[in-house]
């Protein structure tokens, strides 16, 4: 079981939350500019990183707010974030 | 040595001194014509077919730890042909009819029996949705039928009544089929091994070398092999694998869990899909029930699901089946799938030339024989059979994607 820590409510079951994906892919700036490969491949390709990622998640059954954390993806570890938070 | 009622016979009288590993362990050569990743049902089929079909025997597999060990295990043994789009009913439908024969073709009994699927329906909108299934599946030859709340308690007599969801009707599956998935991936062991092909433990690949013509070769834990063809069939690292041939797959990974109780008399002789309740169970040879559910809500490589699933499936699983409640759980044990966006498997070539893949069979137990012989013909004919056309790597880029509700991703 992992918990998950919500900076509203602290530390919670995981079963209380929605994963939301990874937090380090961007939406292109131009995605008119894109050819429908370039597109299709931001849409599809996940980074499916095998070890720390940062990931969105939202409190679903409780406050319901969207935050960042930090995750070990091989273990289920929740790191600290370095700094980083959602807004960055 | 052939397995025979005739050399069952001899054996025995003989004190059964004479029996032969079921495959050679075979040091890795210097080069082979293909190379095939992953000792699982797929790959293991795949190279077994190369040499069965298509006179390939210059065959490698490679397995990271021992045969059968990822998916190939983690697997809950139903083979079923519910899916709805016309692409992946007609790929199941033969998936379902490529087991048949199959224990005679290698010769080694893979326990298949066919002892038929119930779905429990527990509302009006679960049997629109079952209408339409098997209207649709039928046009493919699917024998699927309603059936009534009669039937279904004369089927299944330890079901009680449910308050809260009533129990409308049924589903009756003649033709599912239940494997023992330990015996698909010796038995292909075996019979590939027996037609030349080497099977290699304990190798991980750790890179594959790639030309100006596409793959040269791969580098594993036991030295360098050169080879010009290297078919894919990984689960949960599929990501990983693939990069190393600068292919970038479209998969997420994603542990699917299973659980198993003592075992008990004789109670359940079909597999029970409790629909609305997302779960499905069903009693092995053994006698030991077999629990399973959707596959987890965030993606993960830690080979632990989400402590939410066990307790929703037992839930629903004594919700309707009360009888079960002291039943104790023996194992629980979670393995990782590559899932794709759309839950369909990719059978396909890659823009690196010589890089074939099998990948995302989204719990792909069920089609192993005829996945295997579909990448093994595509490994040695470098063009797809019309049948997995629509399951190529492409389909992201064109959007014809294959979005199947039956498939265990389900998002």
């Amino acid at each position: 079981m992992i918990y998950i820590p919500c900076p509203h409510c602290g530390h919670r079951n995981a079963d209380e939350f929605i994963y939301g994906g990874d937090n380090d892919q961007r939406r292109p700036e131009n995605p008119e500019e894109f050819s429908d490969a370039a597109w299709c491949e931001y849409i599809y390709t996940v980074p499916n990183v095998k070890g720390i990622t940062r990931e969105y998640w939202r409190h679903k059954r409780g406050c319901n707010r969207w935050f960042v954390i930090q995750r070990d993806s091989r273990t289920d570890k929740i790191t600290p974030l370095d700094g980083k938070s959602i807004d960055d | 040595m052939k397995y025979s009622g005739f050399n069952l016979a001899l054996q025995s009288l003989r004190k059964h001194r004479g029996w032969q590993p079921a495959w050679r362990s075979a040091q890795p050569r210097k080069s082979y014509d293909v190379v095939i990743i992953g000792g699982g049902g797929h790959g293991l089929g795949a190279a077994f077919y190369l040499a069965k079909y298509h006179g390939i025997t210059r065959v490698a597999v490679l397995e990271k730890s021992w045969l059968g060990g990822g998916n190939t295990a983690r697997n809950t043994m139903t083979i079923r042909d519910n899916f709805i789009y016309p692409d992946t009913a007609r790929f199941h439908r033969e998936a379902l009819k490529a087991w048949r024969g199959l224990s005679t073709d290698v010769n080694f009994n893979v326990m298949l029996s066919e002892r038929g699927m119930t779905t429990i329906l527990m509302s009006e909108r679960d049997l629109s949705d079952a209408r339409r299934m098997i209207n649709t599946t039928a046009m493919f030859g699917a024998e699927h039928r309603v059936i009534g709340i009669d039937e279904l308690r004369r089927r299944l007599p330890t079901m009680h009544d449910s308050q809260r969801f009533p129990v409308v009707g049924g589903i009756d599956h003649p033709e599912v089929t239940v494997a023992r998935h330990d015996a698909v991936a010796w038995g292909y062991a075996r019979a590939a091994s027996r037609l030349g092909v080497d099977i290699i433990e304990n190798c991980e690949v750790l890179d594959i070398l790639l030309d100006e013509n596409g793959v040269a070769g791969v580098d594993t834990s036991r030295g360098r092999i050169e080879t010009r063809k290297v078919g894919m069939a990984v689960s949960g690292h599929g990501t990983q694998v693939a990069a190393m041939a600068d292919v970038m797959l479209p998969v997420e990974t994603v542990p699917l869990q299973a659980f198993v109780s003592t075992p008990i008399k004789p109670v359940i002789d079909n597999v029970v899909v409790i629909r609305s309740l997302n779960t499905y169970f069903l009693q092995t040879d053994k006698g030991e029930l077999v629990m399973g559910s959707v596959a987890n809500p965030y993606p993960s490589f830690s080979q632990q699901g989400s402590s939410g699933i066990p307790e929703r499936t037992l839930a629903a699983i004594l919700h309707l089946f009360p009888a079960f409640e002291r039943l104790k759980f023996m194992r629980q044990w979670a393995g990782i799938l590559d899932l794709t966006y759309d839950n369909s498997p990719i059978i396909s070539k890659t823009t690196t030339p010589g890089f074939y893949v099998d990948v995302a069979g989204s719990g792909g137990f069920k089609t192993t024989p005829f996945a295997a012989k579909m990448h093994a013909d595509l490994i040695a004919n470098d063009r797809p059979d019309p049948l997995i056309v629509p399951f190529s790597l492409d389909r992201f880029d064109t959007g014809r994607l294959i979005l199947e509700r039956a498939s265990y991703g389900n998002r």
